[in-house]
């Protein structure tokens, strides 16, 4: 390549520079406005605030928890969705991916209305004396159903892009169809759903809206990181401000480690 | 000798399909034009897609049939399938990929497999290559570890698609002597789809010849080589045929 041609390879590559940059600046700037206005005092009062570490904890163990339900009815669902050709399914595909598209809140009023003691479900649970609104329970069934979806979108194109004459040799060697989706299907397509899976669980630390409304933000019961913030912006604004520096930076620990140790990292393929 | 029978009738879109086939230990040649139904075959026979009637018989066993209810799910049928694409696993290396059959039989413990493994792998003289993963191979070091993945199954049918299609000259040679020799030291039915002549010939295997949805020739190979001046001998065939004597 002559210094020309290279020169003129340098300069289209500074075009798209320039025209991602404002969108770029967009993406990174509240990051860095957290980073620059929280000061260490504010962050260490954050962190002490007995209501932080409730929260965190909270967050933790609700979206822990949230992931393994996802998960566990996630994936049979989404090998269904990928391998089945009926409309039902089809349709169904589509049902499922209404969360991404309506807004929280209405989530959270669709839950209420379903779970909610004047809701459909609402009597059936009240007879048992078991009400999920505004309980821990409502917070967890407000995670999945809005994070849910981003791992089954992910898991049906990583199911659906499997070769699928390995899953016919895996059952000509005699495994069940149940041992070939955790033998085969999962372990092979695992870049793929960790990948949703990873979307999910931010989805689910991250949640407001539908928590909100269907579970209340009741501190050591129902508030988490995200309801705690919003509540500490009324108090403290420094304080709000350090508590989102701290779900940020928890989140990217968080991605990391499971991207680190759930990807492989690619094999070096002969030529 | 272990003779074999299938009769079906398949519909799926624009493919219609009306097969009759038969063999015993000689292996059988399935050719025909591509989009013949010849893959489509194999997967009938496997247990994969299932027919709207007919019966599928190997031995003694009936493995499918229409009138009497009779599907063996393809992970009970005992019969090996070697893809186009070799069909190893990606996220295991090769003497897990050689084992990944033997773990579903009973009675077999994790060493017990292992040791099974590597001596198949050792059989074809590529047991130097089990930590390997199978993305690293070649295509012929591929072939052969899909191979010793079928033989440790000891299954009682093979059904092999487009074997060596994907491999150079020399590899090819390679992959057809060690298949040619399993084969008759096996002893059991294989249906191979092939548009390679040479493959019927060092694998002496019969030819059928799948045209318009229908088996409309199946007969040894050398009795059909001698009619390759015969004008009336399909079009194919005599293509299949021209350039090998």
């Amino acid at each position: 390549m002559n210094s020309r041609t290279h020169r003129y390879t340098d300069s289209r590559k500074r075009i798209w520079i320039l025209v991602a940059f404002p969108l770029l600046l967009v993406l990174v700037l509240p990051g860095i406005a957290l980073l620059l206005s929280a000061g260490l005092p504010a962050v260490w009062t954050a962190v002490s605030d007995p209501i932080f570490k409730e929260a965190l904890l909270l967050s933790l163990k609700t979206s822990i928890l949230s992931l393994g339900l996802i998960f566990f009815f996630g994936i049979p669902m989404a090998w269904w969705f990928a391998q089945s050709d009926s409309r039902v399914a089809r349709i169904l595909e589509a049902l499922v991916d209404l969360p991404v598209i309506v807004p929280p809140a209405v989530i959270g009023i669709g839950l209420l209305q379903a779970f909610g003691r004047n809701g459909i479900f609402g009597k059936v649970f009240d007879h048992w004396d078991w009400g999920i609104p505004f309980t821990f329970w409502a917070v967890i069934l407000a995670q999945v159903v809005i994070a849910a979806p981003f791992f089954i979108r992910s898991a049906v194109v990583a199911f659906r892009e499997l070769d699928q004459e390995l899953i016919v040799v895996a059952r000509t060697l005699g495994h069940s169809p149940l041992q070939i989706l955790t033998r085969v299907v999962i372990p092979m397509s695992r870049t793929g759903w960790v990948g949703g899976l990873t979307l999910a669980w931010a989805r689910a630390l991250g949640e407001f809206g539908a928590t909100l409304l269907f579970a209340g933000n009741m501190p050591g019961v129902t508030q988490t990181v995200p309801l705690a913030i919003y509540s500490a912006l009324e108090r403290d604004v420094h304080v709000a401000v350090a508590l989102s520096l701290l779900l940020c930076a928890l989140a990217l620990v968080l991605l990391f480690l499971l991207r680190k140790f759930f990807v492989p990292v690619s094999l070096k393929e002969r030529p | 000798m272990t003779n074999w029978s299938a009769q079906f009738e398949f519909s799926r879109g624009d493919l219609e399909l009306k097969v009759d086939l038969q063999g015993a230990d000689r292996p059988l040649a399935l050719i025909g034009a591509n989009g013949a139904g010849k893959t489509t075959v194999l997967k009938i026979l496997l247990g994969i897609e299932t027919p709207s009637s007919g019966h599928f018989r190997c031995g003694e066993k009936l493995l499918y049939s229409s009138e009497k209810s009779i599907c063996v799910d393809p992970e009970n049928r005992r019969m090996a399938y070697l893809p186009q694409g070799c069909g190893l696993f990606p996220h295991l290396d090769v003497l897990d990929n050689v084992g990944f059959g033997l773990q579903t039989q009973k009675g077999l413990s994790v060493s017990e497999v292992k040791k099974l493994s590597l001596q198949a792998l050792e059989e074809l003289d590529v047991s130097h290559l089990k930590t390997r993963n199978p993305i690293q191979l070649s295509a012929g070091e591929r072939q052969k570890v899909a191979l010793a993945r079928v033989l440790t199954m000891r299954p009682e049918m093979i059904l092999l698609d487009e074997p060596v299609s994907a491999l150079d000259i020399m590899a090819r040679r390679e992959v057809r002597e060690i298949l040619s020799e399993q084969l008759l030291e096996l002893k059991i039915p294989a249906v191979l789809v092939t548009h390679d002549v040479r493959d019927v010939r060092e694998l002496s295997a019969d030819v059928a010849l799948l045209d318009k949805g229908k088996i409309s020739l199946q007969g040894c190979y050398k009795e059909i080589s001698e009619r390759r001046g015969d004008e009336k001998l399909h079009p194919f065939l005599k293509e299949f045929l021209g350039d090998f004597n």
